[in-house]
């Protein structure tokens, strides 16, 4: 909670920072809510497939999240994540499939009947209302007796910091403050899953980066499944245990952030998360590993890392696992000589493009962890990398 | 910006603010005062200048005439007077705006809600629609529904074959078709503020009361009514004003028994000829009208959601 009391919007807000007193606003929660919650149960789409006329927003989507988890909805606008966490949310209805809760088939449920809340991107709070009453409205709405509500309120405004701030208007507050009420109205309800549509979007950098491990921290602390739909592939990297990345409409992969980095399923998560040379080739099985030839070189690659043994593939490195050197490749490691034709230092590490011999360009992140410069653009190099480190991906 | 630059390399120039934009600020202080002008003075030569024309004339002698003059006697008798004479005029009218108003309401809020938020593409034409009356005068429509109305037209003729009405039963020249006429003349100015605040309205915020847990009719009672509460109040005072003093509708659709407050004063001024009663009239249903306007206001409490 110490985090949040560095928000720059509230530099007079220290009295919860003493130390010890950091857990106590999440452990009454926990509480709470162990009272207060519902059974909880897996969150499963099977075969949803949304169409708006002649788009099919989403593409005959199964998904099974379990309960607990934090997953996340990752890609590019348009790929149907929002369409799906509205349909999960009741807002839009599938136009075929079937989306259950613990068992329940809810998916004809209107959005009040369902026990699934929402952080909207637009934050959706009502400007009529304090904040107290906006976070009081979901208890009220279920006819939570008003003794109860009160406390309730209290103790949610106290999680995200802003027990001050009960009886301001929305439009008092500054966005990251709209932020936390917005989670708050939604967390106060107990939900069997809560769903965040880009919330942390309308954030300026810093604060964004502090509200991911704010709402990680409250997710553990609480243990209900969130389901996160993001476009920033860092943020879902971050906070969720799960990713799922989208491309129109379907499920590219699905698998936990470390996964789905090393190892790639297709070319566009290979681009989407992170960056990755992909230089085209042709497989084929040689022993254990696989061999891709491409540019008349021949590269293995252990048959483990490899999406296809054979036929039209790309072979795959990440930036950082490409090492340039100036001396002899190490032993074991496949190379492409090449020419440095760029050199950009970012303190951290130096980001290099290497002209393959084929004309491709490589990229290179090198860590400054040397006491040797940079080298300079026009330096012949080799760029190596180990096997292992490598992906073969099928190349349609 | 150059003097913060300045700072930047260590000359350690203050940043000292020009004169001019002060001045400017003078010059462009009166630019508003001579915006307000042309309306300014029309106010007061077209609305000032003869309500308190109108003012002084209520404490008229009412023995005088036109032609004569009228003597100013400090009547006040003018107003008891005619409190005591048309106090059931005065009762009927502010009756049947109150029920024109609320009629125009329970018609106007759904048709509002309908062409905001459903309109989609036919917002502007249905919009047109509502407004299309006024391209005729507001006397020949009244005219019109005195026809709808009529012991021959196709209401009555309707409520017959229904056996609502028996053979003697008339609209014409009741209540019913005074309000009712009141009621169509005013409904645009009731769409029409209810529209601009209902368009305003985000629809995430109905979604998000959906997402807590508000069916349908709660989330209109808790979201929607009180944001659109701005409408609400304008539309209710740009149908209740005009209409309290309304005197066409009652005139043409209705009977001796169903005369509002504007008859009377129409009457006392063109008829009677007795301009200080008439004046005393106008003035005291004015003066109604603002106490009203104001306590309404006051209990709508706008100042929360505008």
């Amino acid at each position: 909670m110490a985090v949040l009391d560095q928000a720059p919007e509230e530099p007079g807000k220290t009295g919860r920072a003493l130390p010890g007193d950091d857990r106590a606003g999440p452990a009454i929660i926990r509480q709470a809510s162990a009272a207060a919650r519902p059974e909880t149960g897996e969150l499963r789409l099977e075969g949803v497939t949304k169409n708006f006329g002649d788009f099919t927003a989403v593409d005959d989507l199964s998904l099974t999240i379990p309960a607990g988890s934090f997953f996340a909805l990752l890609g590019a606008s348009g790929c149907g994540k929002t369409t799906t966490l509205r349909m999960v949310a009741g807002l839009e209805e599938p136009t075929t499939g079937r989306i259950t809760l613990a068992g329940k088939d809810i998916t004809r449920m209107r959005p009040y009947q369902r026990p699934v809340n929402t952080v909207f991107q637009s934050y959706a709070l009502f400007p009529h209302m304090t904040i107290e009453q906006n976070v009081a409205f979901g208890l009220q709405q279920r006819g939570v007796a008003k003794s109860q509500i009160r406390p309730q309120v209290r103790q949610m405004l106290e999680l995200v910091q802003l027990a001050d701030y009960g009886s301001r208007r929305p439009s008092q507050l500054s966005g990251g403050q709209q932020q936390r009420v917005a989670l708050a109205r939604a967390l106060v309800n107990h939900p069997q899953v809560l769903l965040l549509d880009e919330p942390l979007g309308a954030l300026d950098l810093k604060l964004r980066r502090q509200m991911q491990i704010e709402l990680k921290r409250i997710q553990t602390e609480v243990g209900l499944t969130f389901v996160h739909v993001t476009h920033d592939q860092e943020e879902a990297m971050t906070m969720a245990d799960t990713v799922a990345v989208m491309n129109a409409g379907q499920i590219e992969q699905l698998g936990a952030p470390t996964e789905i980095y090393e190892f790639p399923a297709s070319a566009f998560v290979a681009n989407f998360l992170g960056q990755s040379n992909l230089l085209s080739g042709d497989a084929q099985t040689a022993g254990d590993d696989v061999a891709v030839s491409a540019y008349g070189s021949r590269f293995a690659v252990p048959s483990a890392r490899c999406r296809v043994t054979a036929g039209p593939a790309y072979l795959g490195v990440r930036p950082e696992k490409l090492h340039v050197t100036t001396e002899a490749v190490p032993d074991g490691h496949n190379a492409v000589p090449g020419v440095i034709t760029d050199s950009s230092y970012v303190g951290v590490s130096t980001q290099y493009l290497v002209r393959a011999p084929w004309g491709e360009e490589l990229s290179v992140f090198a860590p400054n962890s040397g006491t040797a410069g940079p080298l300079q653009p026009g330096t012949e190099v080799q760029a190596y990398w180990h096997p292992a480190h490598s992906f073969v991906l099928e190349r349609a | 910006m150059s003097a913060v630059l300045t700072t930047g390399t260590g000359t350690g120039t203050e940043y000292e603010p020009a004169a001019e934009p002060v001045a400017g600020a003078k010059r462009r202080a009166w630019v508003p005062y001579v915006q307000l002008l042309p309306g300014g003075v029309w106010l007061l030569l077209f609305f000032a200048l003869p309500v308190g024309l109108l003012a002084q004339s209520t404490l008229w002698d009412p023995s005088g005439s036109l032609e004569q003059g009228y003597a100013l006697t400090w009547r006040w008798q003018n107003f008891t007077d005619g409190l005591s004479t048309y106090s059931d005029q005065f009762i009927r009218s502010l009756e049947y705006s109150l029920i024109a108003t609320v009629i125009c309401l329970v018609i106007g809020y759904p048709l509002a809600y309908a062409i905001a938020i459903k309109g989609g593409r036919w917002k502007n034409l249905m919009l047109i629609a509502v407004i299309a009356p006024f391209f005729t005068s507001f006397l020949v429509r009244t005219l019109a529904w005195k026809t709808i109305l009529s012991d021959s037209g196709f209401v009555v003729d309707a409520l017959r074959w229904l056996h609502v009405f028996g053979p003697d039963d008339r609209l014409l020249a009741t209540n019913i078709a005074v309000i009712a006429g009141i009621t169509y003349n005013f409904l645009p100015f009731m769409v029409l503020p209810l529209y601009a605040s209902l368009e305003k309205l985000d629809p995430r915020l109905l979604e998000a009361a959906g997402d807590l847990y508000a069916n349908p009719v709660k989330t209109f009672w808790k979201v929607t009514l009180p944001l659109s509460m701005p409408g609400v109040v304008g539309g209710t005072l740009m149908t209740f004003i005009p209409a309290a003093g309304d005197y066409i509708n009652a005139e043409l659709l209705g009977s001796p028994s169903t005369t509002m407050i504007g008859n009377v004063i129409q009457s006392q001024y063109q008829r009677v000829g007795d301009i200080p009663v008439g004046a005393a009239l106008s003035f005291t249903l004015m003066a109604g009208i603002l106490i009203m306007v104001f306590a309404y206001v006051r209990k709508a409490g706008t100042d929360e959601v505008v």
